[in-house]
């Protein structure tokens, strides 16, 4: 499937429900979750993730077909959290930390780290414009390749 | 995508890790980018953006060198 193709109204649903769930529980949710929550089979939804991961919608683990990454969230702990309201949510870089209350259009606090000595580095995002702007981001793949390997992008 | 905390920082990151030096943005930047990709997210017909529209929307916030083309 090309990362353009027109997703199907089933894998929709079911992409929607994903990021539904991870907006409401700040956890990306399990394909069994999923199937339990829509009346589906576990292997319907193994199959709308798969569909929608050669489309570039999701990005599923190596070893299962549960999902890693329904951008801009995560579903492992990383070093971008990323603070809503009373929610928490884990990000991959600071790319889509920036992207969940870009998403959500909501205020933020972005806690993570210098990449190079670790050093604690905290962004409030205010209505949409950074309250605190200290830092400067690097791309180190060009965009080209960023699907080359997802992970290190 | 890292944050650091200055353009040394990145410097002195990509030596270590024998890295080329890749794209820096401004945070700033980084929002707006983050603003223009994710906005529509959450619309049930949302679609993951072909190459040509996303160098376009790359293009709209003035990242025009190679290195944002996503075509090889």
């Amino acid at each position: 499937m090309q990362a353009n193709a027109i997703l199907s109204s089933f894998d929709r649903t079911v992409r929607l429900h994903i990021y539904r769930q991870t907006i409401q529980t700040g956890r990306i949710p399990l394909a069994a979750e999923t199937a339990r929550q829509l009346r589906r089979s576990v292997p319907e939804i193994r199959g709308a993730h798969r569909r929608l991961a050669q489309a570039h919608a999701l990005v599923l683990e190596e070893t299962s077909d549960e999902v890693l990454r329904a951008a801009p969230f995560w579903a492992v702990p990383t070093a971008f959290a990323v603070e809503v309201a009373r929610r928490s949510y884990w990000a991959s870089c600071i790319w889509d930390a920036l992207g969940i209350p870009a998403m959500l259009r909501k205020n933020a606090r972005i806690l993570t780290g210098c990449g190079c000595c670790d050093s604690p580095m905290a962004l409030q995002v205010h209505n949409g414009a950074l309250a605190r702007a200290q830092g400067v981001i690097h791309f180190a793949v060009p965009a080209r390749r960023w699907y080359d390997n997802i992970v290190f992008t | 995508m890292l944050l650091f905390r200055s353009e040394e920082h990145v410097t002195r990151w990509s030596k270590l890790w024998k890295l080329r030096r890749g794209a820096t943005l401004s945070l700033e930047q980084g929002l707006r980018l983050a603003q223009a990709w994710y906005s529509d997210r959450l619309e049930r017909d949302w679609h993951p953006k072909p190459p040509q529209q996303a160098e376009a929307l790359f293009a709209r916030l003035g990242l025009r060198s190679r290195f944002w083309r996503m075509s090889r």
